[in-house]
């Protein structure tokens, strides 16, 4: 058998202050739900080894600040991401529409060498709370469609609906996205590129 | 210029009841601030005459008021509070608060406070609000009241009186302080100050003035200069360090944020965390500018020089960490370990011998010290 390197995928987990984000991540890491956590400021990480498609890979999960002004710490902690976890809570129709801004905001910020192909996950949190429901799943499956078939699921924090299933998707794009980034750098090795046109960018508001 | 002053060895015995009457005049007003502060600053505050004494720290009274002065300010600023928070659920949550004739609430007052509150009613009526921002802040408000300090005795009960103030207190402030608004973590602040004080107004004022002072902290501009300034006492201090967290790509110092923040979120036991806020947040600013004269630049934070002092208890299993993961979670994992006395006293030990380098050497950063 081949000896493998040990695989390490960050994940990143985005979205608005209190849809869940940090809930979502103690729940699938520590099997936990607390409705007490605190608001998250500046950012934390857990990490948890899983098997997926026969392969250990340990996942380093990012938990991140909701709130915008924590924008400006700067997000060091994007770079190399090989996930990026989009989370909005079902009934507060506010933090669906701030999924493009997240999006966007990643995608700047973490230059990654294929924006198009870049893997996102939508999780639309809360589903627990039927009588509050203000997003229908059709309105956030049609979103994802647009935004280049993006995997989307709903999930409950507190009740671990699909979290553990959600989670899986997201390793597995993780993994897929780690091994083509693998292969590019090999290849890039290999013929001896210069310089890769890197897109710094400078609309970080500092 | 010498540097008289260096720093103590131990922390001293809080002051007390007895020793903080001791400054009052027979009118009332307090006459040696300065050395209040320092003994605050050395040895923190008795539980016992704590909220009296934060009252003058935190700027709510100030040190030459007499007494009648204080009594005629808190009524005033009474009527204030009553005024802003009136103004605000009218426009926000009218369903709860029939406006109806604003002014005739007045008539259930002491003929003294009548006026004083027509006048904070007017005042507060001209206040526009600006929606957004502050539909903004409320949502947020709304949100973290529910999840702040509730292991806490205080704010255990579901929808006691306290997280209605907790609520009340940081809406007010937050509609009326626009430029600043709701920022995470001011919850925390507040949740430190609110059991000491227990009274809504009262506590409103004193996070109200205790924010004029810390204010730049919470705002994007204010993060970032803290971050960048201890960046660079880090490259004075201990350039191996620095150099070391550059190569693991952890030279952005974000994580810091966290131990900025964490004053006052800090898991230690909550007399602690007063002691905290009593001891080294209100003092240190006077001291420093004693040491160094008024030329003293005031990005140089006490605070930056805790972190620093952090960050040298920890240097051998900072210089361990291979990634920039590694640093974050030993850094968000030492909130429970640390000894908060000992992290006190390296911290104005870190100040001091950062004032001397800066004087004698001729490195960059020193010219802010000595203008002339």
């Amino acid at each position: 058998m081949a000896t493998r390197k040990k695989v390490l995928l960050k994940v990143i987990i985005l979205g608005d202050s209190g849809v869940g984000k940090t809930s979502l991540m103690n729940q699938y890491v520590n099997r936990k739900f607390s409705n007490q956590y605190k608001a998250t400021i500046g950012a934390d990480f857990l990490t948890k080894e899983v098997t997926v498609d026969d392969r250990l890979v340990t996942m380093q999960i990012w938990d991140t600040a909701g709130q915008e002004r924590f924008q400006s710490l700067g997000v060091a902690f994007y770079r190399g991401a090989d996930c990026c976890v989009l989370v909005f809570d079902v009934t507060v129709p506010r933090s669906f529409e701030s999924l493009e801004a997240w999006r966007d905001e990643f995608l700047i910020q973490a230059s990654p060498r294929d924006p198009e192909h870049f893997p996102f996950v939508v999780l639309g949190n809360k589903v627990d709370l039927k009588d509050n429901r203000a997003i229908t799943e059709n309105r956030a499956k049609s979103w994802c469609d647009e935004k280049g078939n993006i995997p989307y699921f709903e999930t409950s924090a507190k009740e671990a609906t699909k979290v553990e299933t959600a989670f899986l998707t997201i390793a597995r794009a993780a993994l897929q996205q780690e091994k083509d980034e693998d292969i590019y750098h090999d290849f890039k090795d290999a013929v001896n590129l210069d310089d890769v046109p890197d897109k710094k960018q400078d609309g970080c508001g500092c | 210029m010498s540097l008289a002053t260096t720093a103590t060895t131990q922390r001293s015995e809080p002051l007390t009841r007895e020793q903080w009457e001791s400054y009052f005049a027979d009118d009332g007003r307090v006459l040696n601030q300065s050395e209040i502060r320092k003994r605050v600053f050395a040895g923190g505050i008795d539980p016992e005459v704590r909220k009296e004494v934060w009252f003058f720290l935190l700027g709510v009274y100030p040190f030459l008021s007499t007494t009648r002065e204080r009594e005629v300010l808190m009524r005033t600023r009474r009527m204030e509070y009553r005024a802003m928070k009136e103004r605000w659920q009218e426009e926000f949550e009218p369903e709860k608060h029939d406006a109806g004739d604003s002014f005739s609430a007045a008539d259930d007052l002491d003929p003294e406070d009548q006026f004083a509150f027509i006048q904070a009613k007017i005042t507060a009526m001209g206040h526009q609000f600006d929606r957004q921002k502050a539909d903004s802040s409320i949502r947020t408000i709304k949100k973290d009241v529910p999840r702040t300090d509730r292991e806490t005795e205080y704010f255990r009960e579901d929808d006691n009186i306290h997280l209605q103030w907790l609520n009340d207190i940081l809406i007010t402030y937050a509609v009326f302080h626009e430029e600043v608004g709701y920022v995470q973590g001011m919850n925390d602040v507040l949740s430190i100050i609110l059991p000491i004080i227990d009274d809504e107004v009262e506590a409103y004022w004193c996070f109200a003035q205790y924010l004029e002072t810390i204010q730049a902290d919470f705002m994007a501009t204010g993060m970032v200069q803290n971050l960048r300034t201890l960046e660079e006492l880090v490259a004075i201090m201990d350039p191996d360090l620095r150099r070391h967290l550059i190569d693991v790509d952890a030279g952005e110092m974000i994580y810091c944020h966290s131990i900025e923040a964490e004053r006052e979120r800090s898991k230690e036991r909550r007399t602690q965390r007063q002691k905290q806020l009593g001891g080294t947040e209100l003092a240190p600013q006077e001291k420093a500018e004693e040491a160094a004269g008024d030329t003293f630049e005031t990005k140089y934070k006490f605070e930056l020089f805790v972190c620093i002092a952090i960050l040298e208890e920890y240097r051998d299993h900072l210089m361990a960490c291979e990634t920039m993961a590694d640093v974050f979670q030993f850094i968000n994992g030492l909130s429970e370990k640390m000894h908060l006395d000992t992290i006190l006293l390296r911290s104005e030990e870190a100040f001091f011998r950062y004032c001397r380098e800066s004087v004698h050497s001729t490195r960059g950063a020193d010219d802010y010290l000595l203008k002339s």
